[in-house]
């Protein structure tokens, strides 16, 4: 298992930007913090707000979603990271010939190719998590000094009404979940990244799409398409508009504002979705062809 | 005593090239083969094949397995150094060294080490920062404290100077080898490892030209520096390679006895580099 950790250390030793990114998206985020609350200061005559306005309840709705958006900005953030990560993976090894010193160690490819794919969906995933955690905690503390000179409320509301734990407990189902749901994509990236020596996201790109073309140029249909889209934009968005369409009447009734969160995290949902099940059994079969390809390619002379 | 590689009928193509032939050997524990051949003569192919990162037709097997199939298994008792000794550039050494030592089961930190201490390798730097020569050394470093039965080299003091060459070799037979212990070496340099040897095996075209022991070699092939007015005679008993020198000519001689070659001129063992010319031309004929 120890060998298995090392791996995943090795990775975030080579792809500095897994950690690098989200630590300078935090920064970039804090400075921009800072520098607003600097002019709330300043023109605090003119803005007249006062956060004790809000109720506790509200303010924690409120401050619910603040967390739940600031750390969608860093899974977005990071998934793109991983994309650049997943196709550079297995190349660059093949690229600067370090993987004739991988291949001297007792080490298999399928355990070799597995770290990179735990790296992409698991390890990345909560790096970004874990920095957008304390990227969170440094904007309470800019805002509570920013309450506290300005006296626009309760620096202490800010906290005692933080839904923390339940916002990191959402980050962590989100994080396993979503790498189920992206497992397709992930794989067939890593299988690009076996294969191709240049030119990766044409590679990326161009498969899938004469695939499209050709469906619906044969039988009409878009079924590689929709799969390739669903997969593309995650699970909460797709469960979340189903349970729009199949509620279109609550959605008449007043007040109703869109599902609720607790809908569209619900796990039963997720497990009955055909498309999760249909996304591991395409993975697996290109993850099977990553390793094929990491195990049985000649490395050139 | 179990053979370390055994290869029967070895072949393999790239395409139209034929960069192995119909090749079968055999290499004993204990032995330091030295693979000779030119550039291109499948030297890299053979040292491949054994090392699981290429597909081959034939029988090969090492310690008991497949080493295409089972080349994790494999690679746990022997270790290798490619010839594009490429260590990775973004790693320190002591990261280097924490991956040997938490996938390795048979690498010991602390002989490497005392191994690093004698080079000016610190454990702070990065590996991008260091000289080809010091990679080189950090390379031998962490492969010297692997206790692996099979150590294959493929060219690894290409690129270095004549200093760094040296030394790699003595602190590789002076630190590392022992009875228990096999080495293959490939290099087309010959002259620089002929005296670590215990066997020869020239390849060519593809082709095992010859396989032998060191002690066969000097039985069997005899040098013999001859005067002008003794080389008709010389030339008589049909030498195998023929080399001019300032006033002497020096032959070389397959198989005949050493009485005979005595009465001719002053004898000696064989240069390796004389006996690969000779056994190449002799393919080719």
């Amino acid at each position: 298992m120890s060998s298995f950790a090392v791996l995943l250390k090795r990775e975030l030793w080579e792809h500095r930007a897994l950690t690098l990114v989200p630590l300078a998206l935090a920064g970039i985020i804090v400075l921009s913090a800072v520098l607003l609350s600097g002019t709330a200061i300043t023109r605090m005559a003119e803005i007249d707000i006062n956060i004790d306005m809000l109720a506790g309840a509200d303010l924690a709705a409120w401050l619910g979603s603040f967390n739940g958006g600031l750390m969608m900005v860093f899974m977005f953030v990071t998934g793109w990271v991983v994309v650049f990560y997943l196709l550079d993976c297995l190349k660059a090894e093949r690229e600067d010939r370090t993987i004739m010193f991988w291949k001297s160690l007792p080490v298999s490819d399928t355990t070799t190719v597995l770290s990179k794919l735990t790296s992409a969906t698991i390890v990345a995933p909560l790096i970004a998590g874990a920095v957008g955690f304390v990227c969170l905690l440094a904007l309470l503390i800019v805002a509570s000094i920013t309450l506290a000179i300005t006296g626009a409320g309760s620096a202490a509301a800010l906290w005692t009404n933080n839904p923390f734990l339940e916002s990191a407990g959402r980050v962590l189902y989100a994080v396993p979940v979503q790498a189920l749901w992206f497992f397709p994509i992930t794989c067939w990236l890593l299988l690009v990244s076996s294969y191709a020596n240049r030119a990766v996201f044409l590679w990326a790109i161009l498969p899938p799409g004469v695939l499209v073309w050709a469906e619906s140029m044969t039988f009409g249909t878009t079924t590689v398409a929709t799969f390739i889209g669903e997969h593309f934009q995650g699970i909460f968005p797709i469960i979340a508009m189903t349970i729009n369409d199949s509620s279109i009447d609550l959605a008449s009734i007043d007040g109703y504002t869109g599902p609720t969160l607790a809908e569209v995290v619900n796990p039963t949902l997720y497990l009955q979705r055909p498309e999760l099940w249909e996304g591991l059994v395409v993975g697996a079969a290109l993850l099977a062809g990553a390793i094929w390809m990491r195990r049985y390619r000649d490395e050139s002379l | 005593m179990t053979a370390i590689v055994t290869a029967n009928n070895l072949s393999k193509n790239y395409g139209s090239l034929q960069a192995l032939n119909d090749v079968s050997f055999s290499i004993e524990p204990g032995q330091v083969v030295g693979l000779i051949g030119p550039n291109g003569a499948g030297k890299t192919t053979a040292l491949k094949a054994i090392l699981g990162l290429t597909s081959y037709t034939g029988q090969l097997e090492v310690l008991g397995l497949d080493p295409r199939r089972y080349r994790h298994r494999v690679m746990q008792d022997v270790c290798f150094i490619a010839d594009v000794a490429v260590l990775p550039r973004w790693l320190r050494v002591d990261q280097i060294m924490e991956i040997m030592a938490k996938t390795h089961p048979r690498f010991d930190p602390a002989k490497a080490g005392q191994f690093l201490s004698k080079t000016g390798i610190r454990r702070n730097s990065k590996i991008k920062s260091l000289s080809k020569g010091m990679v080189t050394q950090l390379h031998l470093a962490l492969v010297m404290a692997i206790d692996v039965r099979l150590l294959v080299l493929d060219e690894p003091t290409i690129g270095l100077d004549i200093i760094f060459r040296k030394e790699f070799f003595t602190s590789l037979l002076e630190d590392y080898f022992d009875e228990k212990r096999t080495i293959i070496v490939s290099t087309h340099q010959v002259e620089e490892i002929q005296h670590i040897l215990t066997n020869l095996m020239f390849i060519n075209r593809g082709r095992l030209v010859l396989n032998s022991s060191m002690e066969e070699i000097a039985n069997r092939y005899v040098e013999v520096s001859v005067a002008p007015e003794k080389l008709q005679q010389a030339l008589d008993l049909k030498p195998i390679y023929q080399q001019d020198g300032f006033g002497h000519t020096a032959l070389l001689y397959d198989g005949v006895s050493h009485d005979r070659l005595n009465q001719l001129g002053r004898i000696g063992t064989p240069n390796i580099a004389s006996l690969f010319v000779a056994k190449v031309k002799e393919d080719a004929a």
